[in-house]
């Protein structure tokens, strides 16, 4: 006989049975597997489409690039698909492409793919397509194939750091079938276009990215584990606790109040520090209260940094000597002080500018940057010391900062070297470009002069002597300040692995980076 | 009339999310990152219709409603709804067990409260209840994850691993809801209790349990149909917060992505997807209120006899 009662419990069972069963994404325990836990995966991974974190950390393992900058052995060029190279003339390099290298989409690499990489669409020739190459690729006037194996490109004009352009973010080249096969760019921006040592498995926007061992690479460096699961954990409180637990392996985006407790378990570490970037502000000096370059010099005095460095940091990373990073080279200037902090003649600077307590607005955000807040906070009372009215004003995305309104006058950023050069550094954030674009500052003429020499000059004593003299320059009239190197930390199971991070966004999952116990 | 009613609310839902996402947030400069170039913006404006008015993309996107097209997502190219969809079975799997675990907790502990009233087993769980839906679900969430997964070491904090995952999710979100139905519960029977039909029950000599069961619950029933119909309506936006803390990519994520991402076609899905269910969970509740209430079922009866009637009265026969 049928009860009242046993409809619910006839409809409820299944549909709990129903519900718990569907979604699933069993997790199989290989010996060599990885889950990493991220804050955020790429949108896309091609790599010209997106410059983010996520997608350069990504992109190590999916890409490789022609020519590639050894950090590990002080920043010199190796080979990579390319076997060798000759700067044949200031706009013209050579390449000598590697045989027998595979695509992950069985595709054999040679001289077509890397027109389809250098090809007007992929380096912003094409209007329609929103690429982030432009300002990297913009000097390219065009690939020239000299047989299957060998290419050259010429640049627009002489270039000095034209063959690290071929070394890194974003020249990583894609398989010219997967460019020709996709319907749209869109379509494209979607696909394993690489020939890196993992290959991509699966993706799902806003999910989890899991990559797989390529058997097939070229390279000495191969895979370190056989599968890689990438999982999307928002929040820092449960990365921490799926490392702790033993659910992930590694954690990225681990902030600087957290080191403590990951090192308080014996089973876990932290790997990584300063990476090849600076974070420091950018200043708005037209038409804003800190106009007056007087103004904008007290600001950089008053800032101690050693300071910020230990509270927020505790050490674990450095200020810079200047807007230049070791890995340089033959072009860091390893004589230049690190920048000075001097209250006292911030105050006299102010006094000169007749500045009398006018508000200087300060945009800046929570968590885009380890530590921006608390970073933001601390500048505006070392700057109220000397006298400063700094209002900090909290926005919830780059646009609310970059908005420009009369009021603008400080904003945060980050400038990466994106090659070991002035070149990929201070002068492709501080020269003509993205902040000249949207009236942050403008370049004056010496500078600029400078800056074409240091861009053209193959002369290495001739560029480093103009380049101290751009930082002189830059130093009397700041459209920035530093304010340390940008640290990036994350936690890792040493239970299970040990690891070799680059100083950069690049995260190595090879033989070379990580270990197995 | 309720139809009509219903689609003005959607339509003023999303004027207002599409305009406040609008103004406080430039989706070509939050995408392409603080980095970009000039041109790539451009690019990227000129893609999307990005640089015609506000109102005109509105327009723009309300016209392809009409035609059910849901508009492309800025982050895939591809159809919003397709993503949104994607997203719903991970949501459910959080939000249909949460439903039943907290009526399962919530409606047995408001009765035993109600027929306690005023007495200190009543306080206790009147104050539980108060707790539970005092504390912010993901500040719970985080206590559970310390509690088992780093401490006792027990269940999983983030993500579908096993059947385990689904437990600290689920709680959180039950430990709320469950303090809704069980303060609900206890008010309406309360009420009920207090009602003289109950005085003449107890006189004609019924037993506590059968007075309970046969006059006390079912007079409550009806206001615990409306708040599941009110819990059902937010199943895509219930899960959004406790998702994020426990890594659990469903429809409340994604919500979350879409509105750091201006991503407005998205968050329109998501709003509409929302807007809808809940519509149509009230109605459905509207019409379970007659199937539970013989007054109810009895008046709709009787006013369909006199339109019947009158009807019939106008005809000629």
């Amino acid at each position: 006989m049928k009860t009242q009662s046993s409809f619910p419990r006839r409809l409820l069972l299944p549909i709990l049975a129903i519900s718990l069963t569907a979604f699933h994404g069993a997790a199989s325990a290989f010996a060599h597997d990885l889950v990493i836990a991220v804050q955020k995966n790429p949108d896309n991974h091609d790599p010209v489409s997106e410059n983010s974190n996520p997608n350069l950390r990504l992109m190590y393992s999916l890409y490789d690039t022609l020519v590639s900058v050894d950090y590990r052995n002080g920043g010199r060029l190796v080979p990579n698909l390319a076997t060798s190279w000759s700067v044949i003339d200031p706009r013209t390099i050579e390449f000598h492409l590697r045989p027998g290298v595979v695509f992950h989409n069985g595709d054999t690499f040679d001289a077509r793919d890397v027109v389809a990489t250098f090809s007007p669409v992929r380096i912003g020739a094409d209007k329609s397509v929103p690429v982030q190459s432009q300002p990297f690729f913009k000097g390219i006037d065009r690939v020239e194939v000299v047989d299957e194996m060998t290419i050259r490109i010429h640049m627009k004009s002489d270039d000095a750091v034209g063959i690290y352009r071929f070394s890194t973010y974003p020249s990583q080249i894609i398989s010219a079938t997967a460019l020709e096969q996709a319907k749209t760019y869109a379509e494209f921006t979607e696909v394993d276009a690489g020939s890196g040592p993992y290959s991509l498995v699966s993706r799902k926007l806003g999910g989890d990215i899991v990559i797989k061992k390529f058997d097939k690479y070229w390279g000495s460096s191969k895979a370190a584990a056989d599968k890689v699961t990438f999982t999307v954990v928002p929040e820092l409180a449960t990365r921490i606790a799926g490392l702790l637990s033993g659910q992930f392996d590694i954690i990225t985006e681990v902030g600087a109040d957290e080191l403590r407790q990951i090192e308080a378990k014996p089973s876990c570490a932290i790997v990584g520090g300063p990476v090849q970037s600076i974070r420091g502000l950018v200043y708005d000096s037209i038409g804003s209260p800190i106009a007056d370059p007087r103004i904008r010099r007290a600001l950089n005095l008053a800032i101690n940094r050693d300071a910020l460095v230990k509270s927020l940091f505790a050490g674990r990373t450095s200020v810079p000597h200047g807007w230049q990073m070791q890995t340089f080279g033959d072009m860091y200037l390893s004589d230049r002080p690190t920048p000075e902090y001097n209250p006292k003649k911030a105050r006299e600077l102010l006094k000169d500018a007749g500045y009398s307590g006018q508000q200087i607005v300060y945009r800046t955000q929570q968590g885009y940057y380890t530590k921006q807040g608390d970073t933001a906070q601390i500048l505006q009372s070392m700057w109220k010391a000397v006298g400063l009215n700094v209002k900090l004003e909290f926005k919830e995305n780059w646009a609310q900062v970059r908005a420009d309104t009369p009021d603008r006058a400080i904003i945060d950023a980050d400038s990466g070297a994106y090659y070991p050069d002035p070149m990929g550094q201070f002068w492709r954030r501080m020269g003509p470009g993205e902040f000249t674009d949207s009236q942050f500052f403008t370049v004056g003429p010496s500078m600029l002069t400078l800056g074409n020499e240091l861009a053209t000059s193959l002369d290495t004593k001739r560029r480093r002597a103009i380049f101290a003299k751009m930082l002189e320059n830059f130093e009397e009239d700041p459209h920035a300040g530093i304010l340390y190197v940008t640290p990036m930390f994350m936690g890792m199971r040493k239970d299970r692995l040990s690891m070799d991070p680059l100083p950069y966004a690049y995260l190595d999952l090879t033989t070379d980076g990580v270990t197995f116990k | 009339m309720r139809a009509g009613r219903a689609l003005l609310t959607l339509f003023v839902l999303l004027g207002f999310a599409f305009f406040t996402l609008a103004a406080s947030g430039d989706p070509a400069v939050i995408l392409l990152g603080p980095e970009t170039n000039t041109a790539a913006l451009e690019a990227f404006r000129q893609k999307w219709g990005l640089g015609l008015p506000l109102w005109r993309q509105f327009a723009v996107y309300v016209d392809g409603l009409v035609h059910l097209n849901f508009g492309l997502s800025y982050r895939t190219s591809g159809p919003a709804l397709d993503l949104v969809l994607s997203r719903v079975p991970a949501s459910l799997c959080l939000v249909v067990p949460t439903i039943f675990f907290s009526i399962a907790v919530g409606v047995p502990v408001g009765f035993y409260a109600a027929i306690h009233n005023g007495r200190m087993t009543d306080r206790i769980t009147t104050m539980l209840a108060v707790i539970g839906l005092a504390v912010p679900p993901f500040l719970l969430g985080i206590l559970l994850i310390y509690i088992f997964s780093i401490w006792l070491g027990w269940l999983p904090p983030s993500g579908y691993v096993d059947w385990r995952s689904y437990i600290m999710p689920v709680g959180s979100m039950s430990a709320v809801a469950a303090a809704i139905y069980a303060r609900f519960t206890r008010s309406a029977v309360v009420e009920v209790m207090a009602n003289p039909m109950i005085e003449t029950a107890k006189a004609s000599g019924l037993t506590r349990e059968l007075i309970h069961r046969a006059h006390a619950l079912p007079n409550a029933l009806l206001p615990l149909i409306t708040i599941t119909a009110l819990e059902f309506g937010g199943v895509l936006t219930f899960a959004a917060v406790t998702e994020n803390v426990f890594g659990w990519h469903g429809v409340g994520s994604l919500l979350i992505e879409s509105v750091a991402a201006r991503d407005y076609a998205v968050v329109e899905t998501i709003l509409l997807c929302a807007g809808t269910t809940m519509i149509l969970a009230n109605f459905l509740a509207d019409l379970s209120y007659g199937f539970v209430d013989p007054r109810i079922r009895d008046s709709r009866r009787s006013r369909l006899s006199t339109v019947t009637r009158l009807y019939a009265e106008k005809s000629p026969v």
